[in-house]
């Protein structure tokens, strides 16, 4: 982990011998040269690390085809849900440390030192509609100016970290995310490896001098500019130097890539959190799809064995990278889907139940919350904020955004930044270590 | 509602998250502003625009103005924006009058501004308007606005498997080039249609009731097979209402093997196979015999019944079921005859289109199909955008025609009411829960596509769904009773709210980034497109020499949103490049991911990569129950990467030493002159072009002092100039 990209990015593009210099090349303030990394995520989100040994990236799984990853996690194996008759969705007892809870087969495949590091937190999104992926991104309204959870997070975390950028990356995840209200375009998995590779031979080595010539464009166009103008050239100035900040070593990773899906989004995601690019990385695990006329669950079996088994090659590629304890996995989609037999073929959108998966170092192992039969189907059940169990002070309507505070706290922000950021909901203080 | 749902809705209103909550669910109004107004002059403040130094004075309301009052039951009303915290708007500043003309060149054309032109509008502003006229008329305006047809209708973001429901048979087997350009060609039939719409200066709101399309021979082909094989709303085929296959009788049977002619020892032509009569009837030649270990594949192969006619499907476009692909029946000539289309019902005692009948197909100009074909939201693009299923029950591609047509959707994304009661379809839709209202106007408006349509939108052929009576209702506009897609269509066209979504559409276009509906200056542009009868070309001038895209003077738009200078966008960027260099599809965007280049064209490789590049280049895109489309403007490390690697795979393409380079390295001054002009876009009369140019050949000198050869120093050159900030930015 290079955490000193930023760092990379004063001394080379803009040394720190030459700050005035440069400016006055660029045209762009001094202040953006001379001061401290953490200053620039300030400027975005008024947060700060207070504990960088608690900060973690985050990788977030998410998808608004609403997937069944809800429907055979550990927990919902009670009478009256329905299960695939496979054998890899037999309920299997999968054992949190003591605590043994049934879950479909495949679930107990997670390399063991991951499910020691799981949560199963059961919850509702409360919304059946997929286009509100965005709005369960934030929580649906519990969130601080409707910031979505990815860009809070990030904006936190930046300063620990030092990332190249501040916004969130989706790494084929979609075009979901915005920050600050402005939309963040999605980079499939491929067009990462192509963009990111370093041009090569003669035309590589002139870049320098390219460079050299751009600052003179950029101040050319800025004296005559007006003042959006000018905002405009400082930021087509930065996302250059961040472009060049980015380690040759380190890119070499991304030449694996060969999918959009599957591994291709696990890869990139690796990459770029050794490349110290953001903080917050979305990708999209398939869980079993839209599955309306998903005759028997088949593809919610299939698709279950191979994103599960996504999961696990994450872990273990974060494990290989020796960035396991540095970076949290999380995953929540815009809603779960039905759980009794309704008379569908497949499984249809539900509002009022849904699981996230949180997995990290900071994560305590183990089912938070549940789930209880009602209006002919289960919903999520009110949850104790001290023991996680089902029932209690988290009213069903907080257990969304008491999700995000949980996983805000994972990932090492403050309490007292998540409770202005979340102004819903309760910390899970049985689901952390 | 709940204890805990009262407090939620009340965290809300106090952070004013949502201060709108109580109207957002069933109803509520927008406010419309009231200026008196009149036409704008091109470059200048129009009437109606607030002055600068006014911005922000709050205007009358006038609730229940035509076409944006008070929304339906359940028709939701989303602020224009997307959500989130803003960052602080500067104060305005006007843009430069040599700005507003390239970026609105650029815009119409991709085109850079001419020197003549500059001069024209330093010396008249008002002659930007005659200048927007020239532009209109150029061919590069017109791949320009199909390619935004494409997305405002929704007819692309499109895989070959997305037809697979609506066509009946999975696409898989049909041969890479077909594939390709049967993709293309649905993705692209709408937005001709819209096109010659435009060009025939016929009333666009006719691109919402339309039974006339653009369309080539291979889609009418599609088309009748479509019609001739419908299946039910279990995507079972109902093999008893497929017409052809009752006319040719259950015992056809589809052959295809070596078919050789013993009169001429060549094999038998298509037309021969299908001619009733022929000793060939029905068996047709395999140009490519089967090479696979796959037995059942191996030729002679027949299919009976009704899969001998979804054999023949695709044995033309080039595919055999679950046997690989062999060479389609169309030739190029076939996939570029565009030509105007009529759609209409047979006529008693009438025989439909015959699908497989290529020679008569070819001079077609009349389809005559049994399914209704009406408006952009029924073409295959549209219904490959968004299945629908039993459960959904059309109100998705309800939505998205709403949304389309008049910039209104019913989804609940701009709704912030947790749906706590249910969301099971039979539970939900109950009285006081959250989506009653919604479903009280949107189900009886699905209705008119559910007596057109079966679920994977083939002929409607249960006679109790086709009697089914819908109801048109949106906003406070009358509402429109009757059965089929036809009524839907026109109702639409006859919305006064067309015309507002026109509008807001091409503000999105100009700018990244929404008008304010509620600004006077846009309400002007709107007023003056409906009452002007809808005619396209003059509302595209009147709104792109307003100050509303120019930034020549404030308006409530420029005062909430600031003066937008935008990264280019992928569509911008890249026809800009194509236009301005003569390379067509210069980003590969019209590649198709996961075909293998070699299926599509010679130059494929190069284009993948660029392909591959371009898409790390933010888009124009839309999504499910999105208003307005995703408009990322703001540059990021990703699209400077991009740019960067775009321009160094072309500087390779356009320098070297051969005549037929367009950038000699023999010839400096002429190279240099062409990237300040063409790629950077400034013509000479601009002040910045002389010391722009005297930076690139600073440049060049630099490289060559650095061991550069000539190639690489010129190549380096070109790099420079196509990723300076003037190329790859709107309004600087």
């Amino acid at each position: 982990m290079d955490n000193n990209r930023r760092q990379l990015l004063h001394k080379t593009l803009f040394g720190s011998g030459l700050l005035g210099l440069r400016a006055l090349a660029t045209g762009l303030p001094a202040w953006m040269f001379g001061r401290a990394p953490e200053a620039w995520a300030q400027d975005a989100g008024a947060y700060k690390c207070v504990d960088k040994t608690k900060g973690q990236y985050l990788i977030l799984a998410t998808s608004s085809a609403g997937d069944p990853m809800n429907a055979n996690v550990p927990g919902t194996y009670i009478p009256g849900i329905v299960h695939s008759d496979d054998p890899k969705m037999a309920a299997t007892d999968i054992d949190f440390g003591g605590q043994k809870v049934k879950g479909a087969q495949l679930w107990s495949t997670l390399p063991p030192w991951v499910l020691a590091r799981t949560s199963f937190f059961h919850h509702a999104t409360f919304t059946n509609n997929h286009p509100n992926l965005p709005k369960v991104m934030q929580l649906m309204g519990a969130t601080y100016k409707q910031e979505m959870l990815p860009s809070l997070f990030a904006k936190s975390l930046q300063p620990c970290f030092s990332t190249v950028q501040t916004e969130p990356v989706s790494a084929g995840a979609g075009d979901i995310l915005t920050f600050e209200g402005r939309g963040l375009p999605n980079v499939p998995p491929t067009g990462l490896r192509d963009v990111l590779s370093k041009p090569k031979g003669s035309i590589a080595n002139l870049q320098k001098l390219r460079d050299q010539q751009l600052d003179a464009m950029h101040a050319l166009l800025k004296a005559r500019g007006t003042k959006a103008q000018q905002q405009y050239l400082d930021a087509l100035a930065v996302s250059r130097g961040q472009a060049r900040s980015l380690s040759d070593d380190l890119l070499g990773m991304l030449a694996g890539i060969t999918t959009d899906r599957g591994e291709g989004p696990i890869t990139a995601a690796i990459a770029l959190i050794k490349m110290n690019v953001s903080p917050v990385i979305a990708i999209h695990i398939d869980f079993g799809g839209d599955n309306h006329f998903d005759e028997g669950l088949v593809k919610e079996v299939e698709q279950h064995e191979t994103g599960i088994g996504l999961i696990g090659k994450l872990m273990e590629g974060l494990k290989t990278a020796g960035l396991q304890d540095q970076v949290t996995f999380a995953a929540y989609n815009v809603f779960g889907r039905t759980l009794k037999k309704l008379g569908t073929k497949g499984r249809d959108h539900w509002a009022s139940h849904h699981c996230s998966i949180l997995s990290g170092k900071a994560i305590k192992a183990g089912v938070v919350g549940g789930l209880e039969p009602k209006a002919g189907d289960y919903y999520a059940t009110s949850i104790n904020s001290k023991t996680g169990a089902s029932g209690g002070d988290i009213e069903f309507g907080d257990t969304l955004a008491s999700m995000g505070k949980t996983l805000g706290a994972a990932v090492g922000i403050a309490r007292e930044d998540l409770d202005k950021a979340i102004m819903r909901g309760k910390v899970v203080a049985s689901a952390l270590v | 509602m709940s204890n805990g749902m009262r407090r939620l809705a009340y965290a809300w209103r106090t952070t004013g998250a949502l201060a709108l909550m109580g109207q957002l669910a069933c109803g509520g109004g927008s406010t419309e502003a009231v200026t008196p107004v009149g036409p704008a002059k091109p470059g200048s403040t129009a009437p109606g625009v607030v002055p600068q130094g006014m911005a922000g004075t709050q205007m009358t309301p006038a609730p229940g103005a035509p076409g944006t009052g008070t929304p339906a039951p359940g028709m939701m009303t989303p602020p224009p924006t997307a959500p989130g915290p803003k960052p602080a708007v500067l104060p305005f500043q006007a843009l430069p009058i040599a700005v507003q003309a390239a970026k609105l060149k650029n815009l119409l054309t991709g085109l850079p501004l001419s020197d003549a032109e500059l001069m024209a509008v330093t010396a008249a502003p008002t002659a930007l308007g005659g200048l927007i006229d020239q532009w209109m008329a150029v061919p590069e305006f017109q791949a320009k606005m199909t390619e935004f047809f494409k997305q405002a209708f929704q007819q692309t973001q499109t895989d070959p498997n997305d037809y697979d429901d609506q066509l009946g048979f999975t696409t898989n087997p049909l041969n890479n080039q077909d594939k390709s350009r049967f993709l293309r060609s649905a993705e692209e039939m709408f937005a001709r249609t819209a096109m010659a719409i435009v060009t025939e200066g016929r009333p666009f709101n006719e691109v919402a009731s339309t039974e006339r399309f653009m369309m080539n021979t291979p889609l009418l082909a599609m088309y009748a097979w479509m019609d001739s094989a419908p299946l039910n709303d279990v995507a079972k085929p109902v093999v008893a209402d497929w017409w052809l296959q009752k006319k040719m009788g259950a015992g056809l049977t589809f052959v295809r093997d070596n078919v050789i002619d013993p009169a001429t020892g060549m094999p038998v032509p298509y037309e021969e196979s299908i001619r009733p009569g022929s000793p060939f009837f029905f068996k047709f030649h395999e140009p490519r015999p089967y090479m696979g270990v796959n037995s059942r594949c191996k030729e002679p192969q027949d299919a009976k019944g009704a899969q001998s006619l979804r054999y023949l499907i695709n044995y033309i476009f080039g595919g055999r079921p679950g046997c690989g692909s062999t060479n389609g029946q169309f030739s190029d000539q076939d996939w570029a005859d565009w030509r105007w289309v009529q759609v209409r019902k047979p006529k008693a005692a009438e025989e439909r289109t015959t699908f497989f009948e290529l020679a008569k197909l070819r001079r077609a100009t009349e389809l005559v199909l049994a399914t209704p074909r009406v408006g952009f939201m029924t073409t295959m693009a549209f219904f490959a955008n968004w299945p629908t299923n039993g459960s959904n029950a059309y109100r998705v591609t309800t939505n998205q025609a709403l949304i389309v047509g008049l910039g209104k959707s019913f989804d609940d994304r701009g709704l912030t009411i947790p749906l706590t009661d249910s969301s099971d379809d039979s539970l939900h839709i109950q009285p006081a829960t959250a989506c009653f209202g919604c479903h009280q106007t949107l189900d009886p408006m699905r209705d008119l596509f559910r007596s057109s349509y079966s679920i994977p939108y083939f002929e409607q052929l249960d006679p109790m769904d086709k009697k089914i009576v819908g109801k048109f209702s949106v906003d406070d506009a009358p509402a429109t009773m009757g059965s089929g897609i036809q009524v839907f269509g026109k109702a639409m066209a006859s919305h006064p709210r067309f015309a507002t979504a026109w509008v807001q559409k091409l503000c999105g276009f100009a700018n990244s980034a929404p008008c304010a509906e509620d600004d006077p200056e846009f309400k002007r542009v709107a007023d003056a497109f409906r009452a002007g009868g809808y005619k396209f070309k003059p509302m595209l001038k009147d709104l792109f020499s307003s100050p509303l895209v120019t930034f020549a003077a404030t308006t409530k738009t420029a005062t909430q949103e600031g003066v937008i200078i935008s990264i280019t966008r992928r569509e911008t960027l890249c026809a800009a490049l194509s236009n301005r260099l003569g390379i067509p599809d210069t980003c590969g965007l019209q590649l198709l991911p996961g075909v293998p280049a070699a299926g599509q064209g010679a130059d494929a490789a190069l284009r993948t990569r660029a392909h591959n590049l371009s898409s790390a280049v933010p888009g124009a895109a839309y999504a499910r129950g999105d208003e307005h489309p995703l408009l990322p403007h703001d540059p990021n490390l990703f699209f400077h990467a991009a740019t960067e690697h775009l321009c160094i795979l072309m500087a390779a393409r356009l320098v070297g030493v051969t005549p037929q380079s367009r950038y000699r390295v023999t010839m400096l001054n002429e190279a240099v002159a062409d990237m300040v002009g063409t790629v950077m876009g400034l013509p000479p009369s601009d002040p910045r072009a002389t010391p722009m140019a005297d930076l690139l050949r600073q440049h060049h000198a630099e490289a060559l002092k650095a061991g550069a050869n000539a190639t690489d120093a010129l190549q380096s050159t070109f790099i420079l100039a196509c990723e300076s900030p003037l190329s790859v930015s709107l309004g600087l």
